[in-house]
């Protein structure tokens, strides 16, 4: 299995799907990931070869010139699961790896939180709200912690739909789809308990995304259009919380909170209804041999003992 | 703010759970091929990943 860092950034490339879903690292940003953040994969161990990765990155909005646009909180500390990518085989050998790649980055945040619980960290994950496999594969990998016992015995981590932002440009225009934050309590709960008897009651507890998408118009007449859908399911008649702010060479950042408003991820249901198709399909770079020379050391990064300046 | 994060004892926690996740895999699937793991750690216990 040699070079990691260039088989990462190689998988990364290979993603065909839409551009939107995942920002795709070249091998430079890899390097940089996994001298700052930790780096979770699934490989064969027969082929070597890759075949799932997620980066979950950490960040401390300690005042408002470090805030990160993407999770407007003061004083949040927290890791963000960025995407799970998983390569697709046609004979659908590994399914499930996602949501594994999911359950192992929740439970080994949870078990690193449960012993610094002073520092109140806080756990996300963001998916585009048109990226059914990604959000599928975060319930399933929330439920697999839960079934298997792994966070206590009859204890589940609450996962809720914390949030939605959305990026404009100079001229007001959405330049992609609303994006879904959504947060995973890091405190384990008694399960919650279920308010159906049936199958049939339980489809009707749904919270369902049901979009309507015109593909013949304007991409970014499209994005408002899926926004007007999840802002009528998640207001519901109360306060959001609204909040912008700049994120320099991409757009206004608007982030709208839910407060207490929220809605359990698994109760969550998309009705895609073509909606996937707006963005782009992305092109591979195919650009990882270019990167010439020795790879540096990435466990020189890795502190031995405790974090730094604590 | 960028503070540095990867330390041993994060990475050790992710990497216990990467591999309840490889035996549960294992159990639910059959497939004992793959593995689950910390990048970082893999590169660790072989120095020559990162040549």
């Amino acid at each position: 299995m040699a070079d990691l860092i260039r088989q990462a950034a190689q998988i990364y490339d290979e993603y065909e799907g839409n551009e939107e879903y995942i920002h795709i690292p070249d091998v430079q940003q890899m390097l940089y990931n996994a001298l700052k953040y930790p780096v979770l994969v699934a490989y064969n161990r027969e082929t070597n070869e890759l075949e799932g990765i997620v980066t979950i990155k950490y960040h401390e909005n300690d005042s408002k010139e470090t805030m990160d646009p993407y999770y407007q909180k003061e004083g949040a500390r927290f890791f963000s699961i960025t995407g799970v990518l998983v390569r697709q085989r046609e004979n659908m050998l590994h399914k499930g790896i996602g949501s594994n790649l999911y359950s192992a980055s929740i439970l080994g945040i949870e078990q690193y939180v449960q012993k610094h619980r002073d520092e109140q960290m806080e756990l996300n994950a963001v998916i585009d709200c048109t990226n059914l496999p990604s959000l599928y594969a975060l319930i399933n990998g929330t439920e697999n912690l839960q079934a298997r016992g792994l966070v206590g015995k009859n204890k589940e981590l609450e996962a809720v739909l914390d949030a939605i932002y959305l990026v404009r440009d100079n001229e007001q225009h959405l330049v992609e789809a609303p994006t879904f934050v959504l947060k995973i309590a890091l405190e384990p709960k008694d399960i919650r308990q279920k308010k159906w008897s049936s199958e049939e009651e339980m489809l009707k507890s749904k919270d369902v995304f049901s979009y309507d998408v015109d593909i013949e118009k304007e991409n970014h007449q499209n994005y408002e259009t899926l926004l007007d859908t999840i802002l009528r399911k998640i207001k519901k008649g109360k306060t959001l919380q609204i909040t912008q702010m700049e994120d320099a060479g991409t757009g206004m950042v608007t982030y709208i909170g839910l407060g207490n408003n929220k809605i359990y991820i698994e109760d969550m249901q998309l009705e895609r209804n073509g909606a996937q198709n707006i963005g782009r399909k992305r092109i591979p770079r195919r650009d990882v041999h270019r990167f010439v020379g020795p790879m540096p050391d990435i466990t020189k990064g890795i502190i031995e003992g405790e974090r730094d300046g604590r | 703010m960028e503070r540095r994060i990867l330390n041993n004892e994060l990475l050790g926690n992710l990497q216990s759970a990467c591999d309840i996740m490889t035996d549960g895999y294992i159990t639910q699937t059959g497939n004992d091929q793959i593995r689950f793991g910390v990048l970082q750690n893999l590169v660790r216990s072989c120095p020559k990943f990162s040549q």
